[in-house]
């Protein structure tokens, strides 16, 4: 490292609650990250851990009426949750933007895959319709959709899923955004096609110098794309920091036990999955206590009181009490 | 984690923790839901008060229906004993619309229930076997729809004759096509989900599995579009007796009581659009109804 | 030693459209000539991309849609049209689908789903239940706790353990797993996984092990089955077929997949393109026009399933001796 990178995105004591119809949901608690220039982080977790509603809160894209955000999220030096409607909708798209899992909702069927790109770029930077459409041809180039110019003229349900995914990706970086939010964007991917995307952004990032903040459930998505990883379970990060050290030497064991629980390429068929017993925690009620407690086989009476503040050393974090617990650490090797 | 097998058992004791302890079937549930949205609350209870009015009218009326004075015909609302006024015979318009509520009522509820029964079976028979049944069924109905509801049923009932009777049967007939349409594509979304291709895996013949795993999940959808029928149907025999095709003078009813009233618009207006208030609170109730109920039944995974 | 299931040229093609003249516009080539056997007792895995046809052959082996043509037979019976009856194949092999909500019933118990099955099979009322208990306490669900609630009370691993429950409850010797745990988070998957192995032991199933997730395929299976665009492009053990992929699909296929470990890093072949569409596929080799290594006879001739030794199958020009194709790299010799 030469030079210390700037944090471009910067979120700290993030709470999400939602009002639904059977009470209150308590989606996202006390989150704080940062991602510099030029990251990488992928936020991990499986179904209803918080990671796409955490996502969603750098560009305040929840029902604003059902919504409660509380805490700060600064984007490029700007505060997003206390923005007005003006300057955020000025924000989205051109200093953030997303990709989803499903790029059928990104495009309008009704318009062709070209203008609607150059609107974006006429939107955001005002230029002429002749140069909006050339940077749409160069975004479509850029992103390696073959026959770029003709396919600017097509309309999105005439693409085939791996090439919508694509023409997603050139929208979204149109306007040359600091900042990538990708939900899932490959889920939803046959494998090889699930590879190109992934190498394809990998490419982008390194050609446009943005941070990506990569929402997943895939650990080898992960491995693939990030450099950084927080692991999120129940609403929280219950741990966070270099993806390689993370993912080889973890230490709470909610992120030991999805990795044994996880199928690997080579693994001895007689071997059985350690699974997790149980399931996720219902959010019902604001969780102070680890929320992963009633699943450990390492709890004990002190993980049902109100979690302390998380441990950081080596350039990591962890919230769990026993993480560094010497009988803890012999169980596992 | 250092354990290499979790006993299978105990995964189940940890997943039933995260289950609220009480069960309830679905119906209940759905009944909770709506009890919980006061809209529907409000629309069922004025509902109700207007059914038991009706049902009780003979109790409850303060004169005789067909019985007036052309002395005091065309009085105002408040006028002395008689609380709504009286119509261009000096009958009771308080007691009028009690009577007319029983043949309003009938008339707006009997055949959207005919047309349900017949409907459904046709739509839920044309979506199970699909195929040349579908079409024959289905193309049916489409010549219905060529024509708008309200002419069909003045033409129905024209060539029936007039008559509350025939009216009936008009409107039957006008409502089993789209109650139809909507129960065979119902049916059809059913007929392809992967629990009815299980039910066919487990050896079960066609009526077993319109019987068990189809009709519980059609009915529901039906039953919602029925009810938002009601309306229409009170507003279209409403019509029909206003056009002098369906109940005749003297009865009460309210379509009828708006009819003979509108040559009396200019003297008491107020009085005149009552029975109009009454079919107007009356199917915008159904048609809330409705709407909740479609909110309540829609249980999200 | 004879096989429990033998399925010989299953074929099913799918018209799109229809001229006024009642003929089709266009077939689409849904599952084409696929064969196979699964050995009692053992787990035969189908991957592939989607529109691979790996879920219509689950379909056609249950005859919940009927094969255009091709011969399903247990234990060398043949079942079918003027053969012996669906239903009995029907009792004797059992189905779990993908999406665990959508293949139970929301109006029924899951006492009632359970019971469904052996009801109808004759099964006295008494009976049925006893089963569907049994079966719900042997899945790993409390019976007194799940027997009288709804599916959508349930979570999604909870609801597959119920479809497992329901499938088993007409005892029969072959399950198919149609994508039965990819809806599933990971931890949930294990549990499932580690049932489903339990089950097969108690019960002596066969199962018919269909998925995307290659790393799952190998972990169940004993044997594998690649399928690319309705066909069969490779088949063999599955230690085997991992360690030295034969057909250049299986080998960028494998490649694709992103490692499980950060130490495991790798370089991928990236394949170029989509899957194309099943409706009129390329002529000759169907995977030609998206292999690194095609030539000229692959867009001409379309490769035979060729039994290459050791118990594997690849169709290939590239495997298979005097195909006509340059460079022809018989298996063993391959690295």
């Amino acid at each position: 490292m030469t030079r210390v990178a700037e944090n471009v995105v910067e979120v700290r004591n993030l709470n999400v609650t939602f009002k639904g119809e059977e009470g209150s949901i308590y989606a996202v608690t006390d989150v704080s990250f940062d991602l510099a220039e030029g990251e990488t982080l992928a936020l991990l977790g499986e179904s209803g851990s918080g990671k796409s509603v955490t996502l969603k809160s750098l560009m305040r894209l929840h029902p604003p009426h059902k919504t409660t955000i509380t805490g700060q999220v600064r984007v490029a030096g700007q505060e997003v949750l206390s923005m007005d409607a003006a300057t955020l909708a000025d924000m989205r798209g051109k200093l953030v933007s997303m990709v989803f899992q499903e790029p059928m909702l990104a495009f309008d069927p009704v318009f062709t895959i070209g203008d609607q790109i150059a609107e974006a770029v006429i939107r955001h930077e005002g230029c002429s319709y002749e140069a909006a459409r050339n940077r749409a041809l160069e975004m479509m180039e850029r992103v390696r959709i073959p026959s770029a110019r003709k396919r600017l003229d097509a309309y999105s349900h005439e693409m085939s899923g791996g090439m919508r995914q694509r023409a997603m990706i050139a929208l979204a970086l149109s306007c040359r955004p600091k900042v990538l939010l990708a939900d899932e964007p490959t889920t939803a991917l046959d494998a090889t096609v699930q590879i190109q995307v992934l190498l394809l952004l990998k490419e982008l990032q390194k050609e446009l110098g943005m941070s990506i903040l990569f929402v997943t459930h895939d650990v080898g998505v992960a491995i693939e794309v990030a450099n950084k990883t927080a692991v999120m379970y129940g609403g929280r990060i219950i741990e966070q920091g270099p993806i390689d050290q993370v993912l080889t030497d973890p230490w709470h064991p909610y992120t030991q036990g999805l990795l044994a629980a996880t199928v690997y390429p080579g693994m001895d068929r007689q071997e059985r999955l350690v699974a997790i017993p149980g399931s996720p925690p219902r959010l019902y009620r604001p969780i102070r206590e680890c929320a992963f407690a009633p699943r450990c086989s390492y709890a004990t009476e002190a993980c049902k009181q109100p979690l302390p503040p998380p441990m950081v050393s080596e350039g990591r974090m962890v919230h769990c009490i026993r993480a560094k617990d010497p009988a803890v650490l012999a169980a596992i090797r | 984690m250092s354990e290499a097998t979790t006993p299978v058992l105990s995964t189940a004791a940890a997943e039933a923790g995260s289950l609220s302890s009480k069960s309830r079937g679905y119906w209940a549930t759905v009944w909770m839901r709506l009890r919980r949205d006061p809209l529907s609350v409000v629309c069922a209870l004025t509902l109700a008060f207007l059914i038991l009015i009706a049902a009780f009218a003979p109790l409850l009326a303060p004169y005789d229906p067909a019985q007036g004075s052309m002395v005091i015909r065309l009085s105002p609302i408040g006028a002395e004993g008689h609380l709504l006024g009286t119509d261009e015979l000096g009958r009771d318009i308080l007691s009028r619309l009690m009577y007319g509520g029983r043949v309003s009522l009938v008339m707006g509820l009997t055949p959207v229930l005919l047309a349900f029964l017949i409907g459904t079976s046709l739509g839920m028979v044309a979506g199970f076997f699909g195929g040349f049944v579908n079409s024959l069924i289905m193309r049916t109905t489409d010549v219905f729809f060529a024509f708008p509801a309200v002419l069909l049923a003045i033409a129905i009932s024209g060539a029936l004759g007039t008559g509350p009777v025939n009216a009936l049967i008009a409107l039957t007939l006008v409502f089993i096509p789209p109650i139809t349409r909507v129960a065979e594509s119902a049916t059809t979304r059913v007929r392809h989900l992967d629990f009815v291709d299980a039910a066919r895996a487990s050896g079960a013949d066609a009526l077993t599995i319109i019987r068990v795993h189809v009709l519980g999940n059609v009915l529901g959808v039906v039953f919602i579009y029925a009810t938002s029928l009601v309306s229409v149907c009170m507003i279209l025999s409403a019509g029909l007796s206003f056009l002098g095709m369906g109940v005749r003078p003297p009865t009460a009813e309210w379509g009828l009581m708006l009819n003979t009233l509108r040559q009396s618009i200019y003297i008491q207006p107020w009085v005149t659009v009552l029975p109009g208030v009454m079919i107007f609170i009356t199917s915008l109730c159904f048609n809330l109804l409705s709407d909740g109920l479609r909110g309540a039944m829609d249980l999200k995974r | 030693m004879t096989a429990l299931l033998e399925v010989e040229g299953l074929k099913k093609y799918y018209p799109v459209g229809k001229t006024l003249r009642g003929k089709p516009v266009q077939v689409v080539k849904a599952v084409e000539n696929v064969s196979f056997a699964v050995e009692r007792g053992k787990t035969l895995g189908i991957v592939g991309e989607s529109g691979c046809g790996k879920s219509t052959t689950a379909r056609l082996l249950m005859h919940l849609i009927p094969p255009d043509s091709g011969r399903i037979a247990i234990d060398g019976q043949e079942f079918g049209e003027g053969r012996r009856p669906v239903n009995e194949l029907r009792r004797r092999m059992q189905m779990v689908f993908q999406d665990s909500y959508a293949s139970l019933n929301p109006r029924l118990t899951i006492e009632d789903s359970i019971a469904f099955g052996p009801r109808i099979n004759g099964a006295s009322e008494s009976q049925s239940r006893r089963k569907a208990r049994d079966l719900l306490a042997r899945v790993g669900l409390d019976p007194d706790h799940f027997i009288r609630r709804y599916p959508h009370e349930l979570s999604g691993g909870q609801r597959q353990r119920v479809n497992i429950a329901r499938a088993l409850a007409i005892e029969p010797e072959i399950v198919i797993l149609d994508e039965a745990v990819s809806a599933l988070d990971k931890s949930v998957q294990a549990q499932v996984l580690n049932l489903l192995a339990d089950l097969k032991a108690e019960f002596h199933l066969t199962y018919l092990f269909i998925s995307h997730d290659l790393n799952v395929v190998q972990y169940v299976s004993d044997e594998v089955l690649v399928m690319y665009l309705g066909q069969v492009v490779e088949s063999g053990p599955v230690e085997k077929l991992y360690a030295n992929p034969a057909h250049p699909y299986t080998r960028a296929l494998l490649s694709a997949l992103p490692a499980q470990r950060p130490s495991e890093r790798k370089t991928h072949i990236v394949l170029q393109g989509d899957p194309p569409n099943p409706i009129s596929p390329p002529a000759g080799c169907r995977f030609h026009p998206r292999c690194p290594v095609a030539e000229a006879v692959c867009g001409q001739v379309e490769p035979p399933l060729s039994d290459v030794g050791s118990g594997r199958f690849v169709a290939c020009h590239m495997r298979i001796p005097g195909s006509g194709y340059s460079n022809v790299q018989p298996l063993e010799v391959a690295v």
